[in-house]
């Protein structure tokens, strides 16, 4: 049984959309585990990791959510497993059973859970599993961070998978390997994935729906805050975009009202301001969800910042895609 | 004698600024004194010294050589601040009607005067005023019209040309005056020494008092609470409008709006408070020329069934009982009416009734000892004018001490000759039945005194309260956290279930059983207000594996949403079974201090508004009738099939917090939301509480 282990220097680089590539294209019985879990999602008062979700809702896989992921925080892990290496080592037996291919997912850092032997070179020690890095960013960033690896002296490492590349250069093949560290594929851009649906956004911020409902589903690809004047707003290259998600105070009736008749994916109401009943009824007609939510605009625009586009089970789009761009990987060489 | 009674009947007065040219200030002033018959001594003082209307003029006001009970004054401020101090030397009472003071953002030069006034011992009314009327000596010292009628109604303004229009209108009326005070600025003698004043006084009997603020309220309500039985008073507030909004941390602070809270304490003081000024003045006037009721029962006489109904309306919509004894009013009225006449009330002579029928109806009305109170409407038919008009007016002049009665004449010139000649003869005419109805009202309320009900100890761990206050002090913090304000009101004697700060897994899983499931938890933290807004909030817990999640799962949710904010732990506190949620709160108000807030929650306060207020603290009895007056009451009562909650349990709590926030003074703002109240109990779910921290 192949062991990959798939962790990355920085947050959002893309473990779980390389994870997600391996998956598809390798064709094999497969499991996966996320021991220590960064995304969470509160279903029926138990805390699970939201990319362990994915992953079983995705490939029908039996193994619940909650078996696939120790926890996300150190106290509740040790307060469950006061020997988590231990547990690790248990749930790996069970989890791997029949399987050709098992897939680890790091957690935010290498480092992470590293207390708790959790980390991924010793579990990379601990179960023989070989390490490919995710690596993003521009073409220097890269460099930077694959010299840097290099320098680490990481023990089974298997090599580095470039994601979210805008233009692939052949060049660069060279200058990794030229570093010792072997080039395993590359994802592109996807840009797909980037789009959040406005009922995940919703979620995410405690938002009252209070229009719109049957819009929920639109997509957001681009945010706006909308701190102009109505006629200012409209004459804004970014109000121009698509799909885009307005946020704005509940109180900015003329703005709001522009917003609902020109288009939009969404539109967050702030500060607990709910507008008139009229500008209800005419998102209501337009389908455009309307969120309110309690802090103010600035505070929301971080919140939304933050917010890490997922992939929804549902969207087999976006799964045929990474699919589809998953050739450019060197799955032969991972699995050989 | 009254500390202020040689200013309302000084037996000397200097006009400082007094002038030679007629038209100013200065000079009507002295005109006026002069020509209101008034007997003390006048000392005008002008540098140019002279004669103005054959009194001589000082130069100085030192130059006089007796002491001067009241002293006017109408040179400029800037002239003001400096002669401020020799007037002081020489008088007991400074009148400035100078205005340029703090009303146009000159608090340096108003704060000067009652300073140096109070070096000498001298007191200031105004500055920014008109001046003073008062019955007793006689005495006119205002630069407004000279002729006022002496009477028993008193008219304290702080508005100086409302005041001076009101003399106008007064004569207008024919509305006798005790006092005109105009009160401006109010830099020193304020609305509540000039009531104490006017409540002992023997020619008032009673007070239209118009304020757009109150620095005092808490003594401005206690001296009228203390009035004598004979004494009443009507207020007219100006500022209805809402406040602005204001960044509070407490739903009581945002709703308590400055004339909510003036509504609620003057109707907790049984103050009776006009919506108009022309409500004020029918009220005043009517009050101030009929005798008390001496029961509910009122009685319209009319002579068009139109008018009656329209007046049998009204009186229902002011709470006014009418007369129903058929066999009386049959006995009192029958035989004044034709046969198709109506004696059940509102009694209707019919459309033929002129004098005779007016004054045979009238006279057996005032006779009847079960008829307290008569409402006489006249619809003009254009005849007969001469002869009504003196029926009535002999008729009630006959009995005008008897039981109060009110004339409404609807019609043309016949109608309003009318009303103009029972208005002369002190006798309350009106125009508009709606008018006289009201007026009416504001009679039978005027003359009802509130009981209140008393105040009773409650066992209060002060020490605890203390300790509590201390340790957020010390750190800085204004915001105490929701486990702080639990301690505090648990201190008091308030019912809040048991609860805990867990700051680990296993500190929560323990708390939990300590406590039994399911339990509650939530975030505690002074950067997070609204909990559920972030994910810092967990329902119905049912075990210790739930607990370990939902831990994780809040301590998560708030690093994301709130990243900032200090988390101090979880609360883990009993889960309560349903029942209905209220709030009770209390916030710090510029007129009257500590203010308590009750009214159910959920969209009933945040939409609804439906709240309601009382400066604390509150007598229990006060209390019910508190929660009385909001809209949504009757869900408390129990509506389809649901069984009465528990009354008791929401007075005593809305009681120990009055208390709580008059003892503590530093308590700010305070919010239990909710307050869920069950059949029998209420127990607290959530409480903020900020309190004061020097910076």
């Amino acid at each position: 049984m192949k062991k990959i282990i798939i962790t990355s220097l920085e947050k959002r680089a893309g473990k779980t959309t390389v994870a997600l590539a391996l998956a598809l294209k390798a064709n094999k019985k497969f499991g996966y585990f996320k021991p220590i879990g960064d995304n969470p999602l509160y279903k029926e008062k138990k805390i699970i990791d939201y990319d362990a979700f994915l992953f079983r809702e995705v490939f029908g896989m039996d193994t619940l959510p909650e078996e696939m992921c120790l926890g996300l925080h150190h106290s509740k892990i040790l307060h469950f497993y006061p020997d988590a290496k231990e547990e690790f080592k248990k749930r790996m037996e069970k989890l791997n059973q029949g399987k050709e291919l098992f897939i680890i997912e790091g957690g935010e850092y290498p480092w992470k859970g590293a207390s708790l032997g959790l980390d991924v070179f010793s579990i990379s020690k601990e179960i023989g599993g070989e390490i490919i890095f995710v690596v993003s960013g521009d073409y220097h960033n890269i460099l930077d961070e694959i010299t840097y690896i290099s320098k680490m002296n990481v023990e089974n490492l298997k090599g580095v998978i470039l994601n979210m590349i805008d233009e692939f250069n052949e060049k660069i093949i060279e200058e990794i390997e030229s570093k010792g560290v072997k080039f395993l594929g590359y994802l592109p851009e996807i840009k797909k994935l980037k789009a959040v649906k406005v009922s995940y956004i919703a979620e995410k911020l405690f938002a009252k729906v209070v229009a719109g409902e049957n819009g929920l589903d639109n997509y957001v690809e681009n945010v706006f805050i909308a701190a102009l004047s109505a006629p200012e707003i409209k004459r804004h290259p970014d109000f121009k975009k698509k799909n885009k998600l307005i946020i704005t105070g509940g109180d900015r009736a003329d703005v709001i009202t522009a917003c609902v008749e020109n288009g939009t994916s969404g539109i967050i109401l702030t500060n607990n301001i709910v507008p008139s009943a009229n500008i209800l009824a005419r998102a209501n007609e337009k389908g455009i969800p309307l969120l309110s939510v309690r802090p103010d605009t600035y505070t929301v625009a971080k919140l939304v910042e933050n917010i890490q586009p997922v992939i929804l089970p549902e969207e087999k789009d976006k799964l045929d895609e990474i699919e589809k761009e998953a050739e450019n990987i060197k799955i032969e060489e991972i699995l050989g | 004698m009254h500390y202020l009674e040689p200013l309302f009947n000084p037996k000397s007065v200097a006009i400082v600024g007094a002038s030679h040219h007629e038209g100013k200030i200065g000079h009507t002033v002295v005109k006026n004194i002069v020509e209101s018959g008034y007997k003390g001594k006048i000392y005008p003082v002008n540098p140019k010294g002279g004669e103005i209307l054959g009194l001589k003029v000082y130069k100085n006001i030192l130059e006089i050589e007796e002491d001067i009970d009241v002293a006017i004054i109408t040179v400029p401020a800037n002239v003001a601040v400096n002669v401020i101090d020799d007037v002081a030397k020489k008088a007991k009472f400074i009148i400035v009607i100078t205005s340029g003071f703090s009303e146009v953002g000159n608090i340096e030069g108003e704060k000067k005067l009652v300073e140096t006034a109070k070096k000498h011992g001298s007191r200031i009314l105004g500055p920014n005023v008109f001046g003073i009327y008062s019955a007793k000596p006689p005495i006119n010292a205002t630069f407004g019209p000279s002729k006022i009628k002496k009477g028993n109604i008193a008219v304290v303004s702080q508005s100086g040309a409302l005041g001076i229009a009101m003399i106008g209108r007064a004569s207008e009326e024919n509305m006798g005056l005790s006092a005109m005070v105009s009160i401006g600025n109010k830099a020193d003698l304020t609305e509540v020494e000039i009531l104490s004043y006017l409540f002992q006084d023997e020619y008032t009997r009673v007070v239209f008092l118009y304020i757009e603020g109150l620095e005092n309220g808490r003594e401005f309500l206690d001296i009228i609470r203390k009035r004598p039985p004979n004494k009443s008073i009507i207020v007219l507030k100006a500022g209805r409008s809402k406040a602005g909004a204001r960044a509070v941390a407490s739903h009581t602070g945002s709703l308590a709006g400055s004339d909510a809270v003036f509504d609620a304490a003057f109707r907790q003081a049984g103050i009776l408070r006009a919506d108009s000024l022309e409500d004020g003045l029918n009220w005043v006037t009517t009050v101030a020329l009929s005798p008390a009721p001496k029961g509910k029962n009122v009685v319209i006489i009319t002579n068009g069934g139109g008018l009656g109904v329209i007046a049998a309306d009204a009186c229902e919509k002011y709470g006014l009982h009418l007369f129903d004894d058929m066999e009386v009013l049959k006995k009192t009225f029958q035989d004044v009416m034709p046969e198709f006449g109506s004696y059940k009330n509102p009694v209707d002579l019919t459309g033929q009734a002129g004098g005779k029928e007016y004054r045979e109806a009238l006279e057996r009305a005032f006779k009847e000892d079960s008829i307290h109170a008569i409402l006489a409407l006249y619809c003009d038919r254009g005849d007969s004018i001469e002869e009504l008009k003196e029926a009535l007016i002999e008729v009630h002049k006959k009995y005008r001490n008897v039981k109060p009665a009110l004339y409404t004449l609807f019609g043309g010139e016949g109608a309003t000759s009318i009303i103009q000649a029972l208005k002369r003869e002190g006798i309350p005419a009106f125009s508009d039945v709606e008018d006289a109805v009201s007026s009416l009202y504001a009679l039978y309320k005027v003359n009802e005194r509130k009981d209140e009900g008393e105040l009773e100890e409650i066992e209060m761990d002060e020490e605890k309260i203390k300790e509590v206050i201390e340790n957020a002090r010390k750190e800085r913090r204004n915001k105490l956290l929701s486990h702080e304000a639990k301690e505090i009101l648990k201190a008091v004697g308030i019912d809040v279930p048991e609860f805990y700060l867990a700051k680990s897994i296993d500190d929560a899983i323990e708390a939990a059983n300590k406590i039994g499931y399911p339990v509650v938890m939530k975030v505690v933290s002074e950067d997070i207000i609204h909990k559920t807004d972030v994910g810092g909030v967990v329902l119905n817990i049912e075990n210790e594996k739930e607990v370990a999640e939902a831990f994780e799962a809040i301590m998560e949710n708030c690093k994301r949403n709130v990243p900032h904010a200090n988390i101090r732990g979880i609360e883990i506190s009993k889960m309560l079974p349903k029942g209905i949620e209220t709030i009770v709160g209390s916030t710090t108000d510029a007129s009257f201090g500590k203010v308590v807030m009750f009214g159910l929650g959920g969209i009933y306060v945040e939409v609804m508004k439906d709240v309601t207020f009382r400066v604390a603290p509150v007598p229990k009895k006060e209390i019910r009738r508190m929660i009385r007056e909001i809209e949504s009451y009757p869900l408390l009562m129990g509506v389809r099939g649901e069984k009465r909650k528990d009354i008791d349990a929401i007075v005593d709590t809305i009681y120990r917090v009055g208390l709580l926030v008059d003892k503590f003074k530093e308590i700010v703002e305070l919010d239990i939301n909710p307050l869920i109240v069950y059949e029998k109990g209420a127990k607290v779910v959530d409480a903020r509480m900020v309190i004061k921290v020097e910076k």
